[in-house]
């Protein structure tokens, strides 16, 4: 039992892999030839996970940055050293926290978004089409978004890292009388740019395992309507585990 | 098998779930040459279709399109000769968020510098199909019959040697006589291959050379009186 779930993750895993690969590598050529399915799904993947999680994104980090600037000055209050709280607090957010929220909110949007566009399309024979028309849907139909997430997932970590201090900061302030400059001068050193380009990256790698996720979920046939829901809440369930498991051994090989 | 044959199946056997689809089937297509398979819901045509291009595999035997064999090329050289053919599936398989006209150049698969040259023939396909008004419209937004005339002209719109038409006329109701004419204008009069499945009898007489009966996993061959429609269709 324990031995076939490990078989199957690996080849989830490969399978995951191989498509993202794929995808990106053949998406170039899609796009040279002004494929209309692939420029269409260029621009409709930009704005769906460029630009329209950006929202929802900051409220989740001012929030993120609330409750540990809350905690903080909890601590603060008792021992009184701004100087390593303050820089313990903001290397915490962006080395750990925000890259896992960003994670975590990739996993909702790209992995379950991913699995059910491609269970739709194909219920809808649009991936038989366009095998039959003698194409290879995964450049045209993985490409766009894996684009699109890519590029997102260090802006998204940038506006993560902003917003997340913003809200510290204002908790601080209120809560433990902190001034906003006496914040800026401690959070804002090399050390967190360090720490922000570290979740940066860890960001990207949490993105690229959502889209593997999703990939590999929606890759599977889809016979009823039913089945795409079912397929988009295991894609959800399983890049967090993903992802925090990545997240995990990322803490312990560091 | 002949060597000109553009489509052959040799000893094609298929099992799906527990019950046996094929036994030992035998089909081959000769360039130019026009056949139809004809048969109530459920016998497995459309399965037939997906053979014929290697998106489904069979149990056993072989299948060999434009005299290559399926089962043993790699999916780009499949891909390759799948793009020799022009399919219309049952149900329609157009790309919904795509309008009418990126269809067809989805199909066409140009580079920008041939674009040009190749739009008369786009402007030709959507004339011929009566869809020329349908251009920009987003093929999801478009009633079933209209669906289906640009299926048709995603099909033909590639100058295809072999045509695979599952239920090409279904949908079209009203049009479908003048959308048959078409057919024939564009099959017989340009000595393109078809294999046409459908479960009416009388467009497979009138459309092919040869009618076969899919009845219990094997083809039978059929004269040309007989042309009253499956009690199921």
């Amino acid at each position: 039992m324990v031995l076939t779930r490990a078989m199957q993750a690996c080849k989830g895993i490969g399978t995951g892999v191989w498509l993202v690969w794929h995808g990106f590598c053949g998406f170039a050529r899609t796009v040279s030839t002004r494929d209309p399915l692939a420029e269409a799904g260029l621009g409709e993947a930009m704005a769906r996970f460029v630009w329209g999680p950006v929202v929802t994104l900051i409220g989740l980090a001012v929030l993120t940055g609330v409750i540990a600037g809350v905690a903080a000055g909890q601590v603060l209050q008792v021992y009184n050293v701004p100087l390593l709280i303050i820089a313990a607090l903001a290397d915490a957010l962006m080395r750990q926290i925000l890259p896992l929220v960003v994670g975590v909110f990739a996993s909702g949007s790209v992995s379950v978004e991913l699995a059910s566009r491609l269970g739709a399309l194909s219920l809808a024979r649009e991936v038989d089409a366009l095998e039959a028309m003698g194409h290879d849907p995964v450049p045209r139909l993985l490409g766009p978004p894996i684009i699109a997430v890519l590029l997102a997932s260090p802006v998204h970590m940038l506006i993560a890292a902003l917003s997340a201090l913003t809200g510290a900061a204002i908790a601080l302030h209120l809560g433990a009388n902190l001034a906003y400059h006496t914040f800026t001068q401690i959070a804002l050193t090399g050390q967190t740019g360090h720490a922000l380009l570290i979740g940066m990256g860890k960001a990207l790698l949490f993105a690229t395992i959502a889209l593997m996720v999703g990939a590999t979920v929606g890759a599977k046939p889809v016979r009823a309507p039913a089945e795409i829901g079912r397929h988009a809440g295991r894609a959800f369930t399983t890049g967090l585990l993903a992802i925090f498991a990545a997240a995990s051994l990322w803490a312990v090989l560091a | 098998m002949s060597d000109a044959a553009v489509l052959g199946f040799s000893a094609v056997s298929l099992v799906i779930g527990a019950r046996r689809l094929f036994d030992r089937l035998d089909l081959c297509l000769g360039r130019g040459e026009r056949a139809a398979i004809i048969g109530p819901s459920g016998t497995g045509k459309s399965v037939i279709q997906r053979l014929a291009i290697g998106m489904t595999p069979p149990l056993t035997g072989s299948v060999a399109l434009f005299g290559e064999d399926l089962g043993a090329l790699p999916a780009a050289a499949q891909r390759r000769l799948r793009g020799r053919c022009g399919m219309v599936f049952q149900g329609g398989s157009l790309i919904g968020s795509l309008s009418v006209e990126d269809n067809l150049w989805l199909a066409l698969d140009a580079a920008p510098a041939a674009r040009k040259r190749l739009r008369r023939r786009i402007d030709r396909a959507l004339f011929d199909f009566g869809i020329e008004h349908a251009a920009p419209i987003i093929a999801g937004n478009l009633s079933e019959g209209e669906r289906r005339r640009v299926e048709l002209a995603r099909a033909f719109v590639r100058d295809p040697e072999l045509l695979i038409l599952d239920e090409p006329l279904v949908g079209l109701r009203a049009d479908a006589d003048a959308i048959e004419a078409v057919l024939a204008r564009q099959i017989i009069a340009r000595g393109r291959a078809l294999l046409l499945l459908t479960q009416d009898r009388g467009l497979a007489h009138r459309l092919c050379e040869r009618v076969l009966l899919l009845e219990n996993g094997v083809l039978v061959q059929q004269d040309g009186a007989d042309v009253a429609p499956f009690a199921s269709a």
